[in-house]
């Protein structure tokens, strides 16, 4: 039972990637066009037709369109983020691990920070004073999450750091940048790619909502968590405009979060649980 | 006359009749009073079998378990719930290797061992307790009750274990490697105490190790264990003098000695099986100097003198040189 | 003969909450070419320490360390990879000092790439002949740590420490942690290699058997202090010191004739944090005498070659 659910994430999570990568070449209609004489059509099966399967939002966009050219933002957030936490995070965490004393202290302290900020505030914040913007939005979710990798790094080093192997690697005379490339990295890599996907749903979750708050991916690109706003006012009327970018978000967070625990279980299962 | 009676035990990894096993058709008998070593390699299966008794292996194992273990003529393995509490602690108490697991850390050691002694019917607990400290001779024992766990060393808290596992005067304390953590002198202290018990409650023991010179100082009979299986049994002086399995004569001989220093010692070649590799046959003829075609076959328990048996086509031949 | 390794009054002591810890104090031992030494104690004695300090891993708080003479601190960098190599340490643990990422021909290959100037195929030979050497074959190069058993795992760290050739083995514990059919395999190895290869080796244990195996010579060493060292054939059959003949005692034979402990141990081993004066073994001292409790017993050497600590001892008191 477990196997098939597991099995089901990792599918629907193979249909998200792909339909990210290639779905916009595959959809016909351009998901920033739209024609005011077919705005707010209904999908195929509540009286719509063939040409817009899902319907269309206000402004006569195709919304199957925008829902693929969505998962390509959404995923493309993702990627950016966790490339730039995760290594920020994890050499920050490595050195406060492996370096110890009031270093560690410091850094530790930079973590508690991080943590404390309110994200969507500090959102608000920077989208007030520049305006929404990718970059924006890459840098607050950036700003705030790589402090789960530091405390993970830091963690899974002081752990390694204790192991015979590095001791040994030290009374060869090794340095420390080969000490932490050859014994430390590669045996806290695990963890952290754990950590790095259950990121993703969070993630995928942020940028919607800060989008949805419109501090996010600007208009007119569609992104999904913006995509529900837009139909908040036609909710009782075209309920299709807000409810299919909140089933696409609902679906891959999910689908992110069963695969991440799995892994979590067969890597490390003590860690289950210690991330966000 | 036998306390705990071992019937033909077999453990799998399952319910799966083709799940490796990690004990096979073991029959054992524990007599009153009498002290048993249960000795064995990593992967013997001697601490699934000490397990076993008290029904404490973990659920897969559970589930492949088969065989009869006798409790005053009754069968443990089918045992419900209160019966089988009312067995634990009260008939047979048990202490492991790291006393951490047996101690619970948040409460003091004077709550933990009159919890004992209130479920064995004693009303004058403060006193009961710090008798049963004084007892197992540890030092200011009044002051100690309001001591917790991790302020004891390793062999205060496994003397504490001890004194709360014999709080209901139980019949057999099973001892899981108790002294595999410990150093040699305090090791010794430890296994004087054990004897020093046993001498004033009569329980009997079943001590599950890995170590010769244990056995030789504690036990009155021994049980070597190899691969899942029990490869010979009999009294220690016996077993020591006149091993008769080629893994006992192996094993004994390659312990080091303070006595002589030989230029090499002699060796098993190879390494126990793993669970799940065991070679078919008698599990050791891949590693033993006496094997021959008839080790493909598993030899039976065979009774060399009046309890002494092994299981080995060549029990009764001289090892060669 | 001058000795490969020295340790000079050699001490460590470590600042902690409690106060200052002395897990080293005035520890000199000299590790001679071909020639075996054992340190034996039980836990918290300072074996440990003793090892961090042998193989720079911490530094000394008194005396120091000396590589033919010259002191660690003093060495150039030159001399120092010709410590690295010369010394080389197999731990305990097989399973930790074996990164697991790494396969078997890297972590053979990691001393010898840091401290020779060999190059690629000299190394790769190298590995391969040192794996046979430790009975193992070439072709586990390409595995990794995960497919060996413990005793497989413990001859690739032989392997290792032996492909710098080195001089001295300091051996910490190596068969502990083993069953006892692959500590004899393990044992064997050790002392093949030692004679095949002429090495010296420093045999840290709490064993006094495997000791007795391993080593020509023995230093007990109880509380961070040497109580007695000799010949092994001498400490392990006619101990002088009262702790030596507890330890022996409760080395136990593999015999159920043999004699019980004429005078257990009482009590437990203290605090390092809070050592007793005198004579630190005075409080679990069947013989324990006032001065034992006042006054630090000295070494003294006798005519056997050994030296013992203890005031009874050397005054003929027992």
């Amino acid at each position: 039972m477990q196997n098939v659910t597991f099995r089901a994430a990792l599918v629907l999570l193979a249909l998200f990637v792909l339909t990210a990568v290639f779905g916009p070449y595959l959809v016909e209609h351009d998901p920033l066009k739209g024609s005011l004489r077919a705005r707010l059509e209904p999908p195929l099966w509540a009286g719509g037709t063939s040409e817009h399967l899902l319907g269309t939002d206000r402004l006569g966009r195709d919304m199957l369109a925008r829902i693929v050219s969505g998962a390509r933002i959404s995923l493309t957030v993702c990627v950016v983020v966790i490339a730039i936490a995760g290594s920020i995070g994890t050499a920050l965490g490595m050195l406060s691990g492996y370096v110890g004393g009031w270093l560690d202290r410091v850094l530790m302290r930079l973590v508690d920070l991080a943590l404390s900020l309110p994200v969507i505030l500090l959102a608000l914040l920077v989208g007030a004073v520049s305006g929404p913007s990718f970059g924006n939005i890459v840098l607050v979710i950036s700003l705030v999450l790589w402090s789960q990798y530091a405390r993970m790094a830091r963690g899974e080093t002081l752990r390694v750091k204790n192991e015979d192997y590095v001791d040994l690697a030290r009374t060869s005379g090794l340095g420390h940048v080969r000490i932490i490339a050859r014994h430390i990295l590669p045996n806290i890599a695990p963890a952290l790619i754990v950590v790095a996907t259950l990121q993703v749903g969070v993630v995928i979750v942020l940028e919607a909502s800060l989008s949805f708050l419109g501090v996010g991916v600007p208009p007119p690109n569609p992104s999904w968590g913006s995509m529900v706003a837009d139909g908040r006012s036609y909710v009782v009327t075209a309920w299709w405009v807000s409810l299919f970018p909140g089933i696409a978000i609902l679906l891959v967070v999910m689908a992110v979060n069963i695969v991440g625990d799995a892994l979590t279980d067969r890597i490390n299962p003590a860690l289950r649980g210690r991330t966000a | 006359m036998t306390l705990l009676s071992i019937r033909n035990l077999t453990v799998r990894l399952g319910r799966d009749a083709l799940a490796p096993t990690i004990l096979e058709e073991v029959s054992l008998d524990v007599m009153p009073g009498e002290t048993l070593g249960l000795v064995g390699e990593s992967g013997s299966g001697k601490s699934t079998l000490g397990m076993s008794v008290l029904r404490l292996t973990p659920p897969r194992l559970a589930e492949g378990t088969s065989g009869e273990i006798l409790w005053d003529g009754r069968d443990i393995l089918t045992m419900r719930g209160r019966d089988l509490r009312a067995l634990r602690g009260a008939e047979i108490s048990m202490i492991l290797q790291d006393p951490m697991a047996s101690l619970n850390p948040v409460f003091s050691i004077g709550s933990q061992l009159t919890e004992a002694l209130r479920r064995a019917g004693r009303s004058d607990l403060m006193q009961a307790a710090e008798a049963a400290l004084a007892e197992v001779r540890i030092p200011s024992p009044a002051e100690r009750l309001r001591s917790y766990p991790h302020q004891m060393s390793g062999g205060m808290r496994q003397r504490v274990v001890s004194a709360i596992g014999l709080a209901q005067e139980p019949r057999l304390i099973i001892c899981d490697e108790p002294t595999t953590a410990l150093d040699a002198t305090i090791q010794y202290q430890f296994l004087e105490l054990l004897r020093a018990l046993q001498g004033a409650h009569g329980m009997a023991m079943l001590f599950v190790t890995h170590d010769f010179g244990v056995v030789a100082r504690i036990c009155d009979r021994v049980a070597v264990m190899y691969a899942g299986r029990i490869v010979e049994t009999g009294p220690v002086r016996e077993i020591f003098s006149n091993p008769r399995h080629p893994y006992t004569r192996a094993l004994l001989a390659a312990v080091p000695s303070t006595s002589t220093a030989p230029d090499r010692l002699p060796v098993i070649e190879g390494a126990p099986p793993s669970i799940g590799n065991r070679p078919g046959g008698c599990a050791f003829h891949p590693r033993c100097p006496m094997a021959g075609p008839d080790c493909q076959r598993q030899p039976p328990m065979e009774r060399l003198a009046p309890r002494h048996e092994a299981a080995c086509w060549r029990a009764r031949e001289e090892a060669a040189a | 003969m001058n000795a490969i390794l020295s340790t000079h009054a050699l001490g460590r002591t470590f600042r902690t909450r409690g106060g200052p810890l002395h897990a080293l104090s005035d520890v000199s031992i000299d590790c001679m070419p071909r020639h075996s030494l054992g340190v034996v104690g039980e836990s918290g004695c300072g074996k440990t320490t003793l090892n961090r300090l042998i193989l720079m891993l911490d530094t000394p708080t008194e005396g120091e360390v000396r590589f033919k003479g010259k002191p660690l601190r003093m060495l150039s960098v030159a001399e120092r990879r010709a410590y690295r190599r010369a010394v080389q340490p197999v731990f305990q643990n097989p399973y930790s000092s074996l990164n697991p990422r790494l396969r078997v021909r890297r972590i053979i290959r990691e001393p010898l790439a840091a401290n020779t100037d060999l190059s690629g195929p000299q190394i790769d030979a190298r590995v391969d002949e040192v794996l046979e050497a430790v009975g193992l074959t070439a072709r586990d190069a390409n595995r990794l740590p995960a497919e060996f058993s413990g005793g497989q795992r413990q001859r690739i760290a032989i392997a290792r420490a032996l492909a710098s050739k080195p001089e001295l083995m300091l051996l910490d514990e190596p068969v502990s942690s083993q069953d006892i059919s692959i500590r004899a395999q393990i044992l064997n190895v050790l002392t093949e290699l030692r004679d095949e290869y002429g090495l010296a080796t420093l045999f840290v244990s709490h064993d006094l058997a495997t000791v007795r195996f391993m080593c020509d010579e023995v230093v007990v060493i109880y509380l961070g202090r040497i109580v007695e060292h000799g010949p092994a054939n001498l400490i392990c059959t006619a101990p002088r010191h009262p702790y030596t003949q507890a330890l022996l005692a409760a080395t136990l034979p593999a015999d159920p004739d043999a004699p019980a402990m004429a005078v257990p141990p009482e009590g437990e081993i203290p605090s390092p944090l809070a050592p007793p004066p005198g004579c630190a073994y005075h409080t679990r001292c069947p013989f324990a005498r006032e001065i034992c409790r006042s006054v630090r017993p000295r070494a003294e050497a006798d005519e056997a070659g050994g030296a013992v600590a203890c005031h009874m001892v050397n005054q003929g008191g027992w």
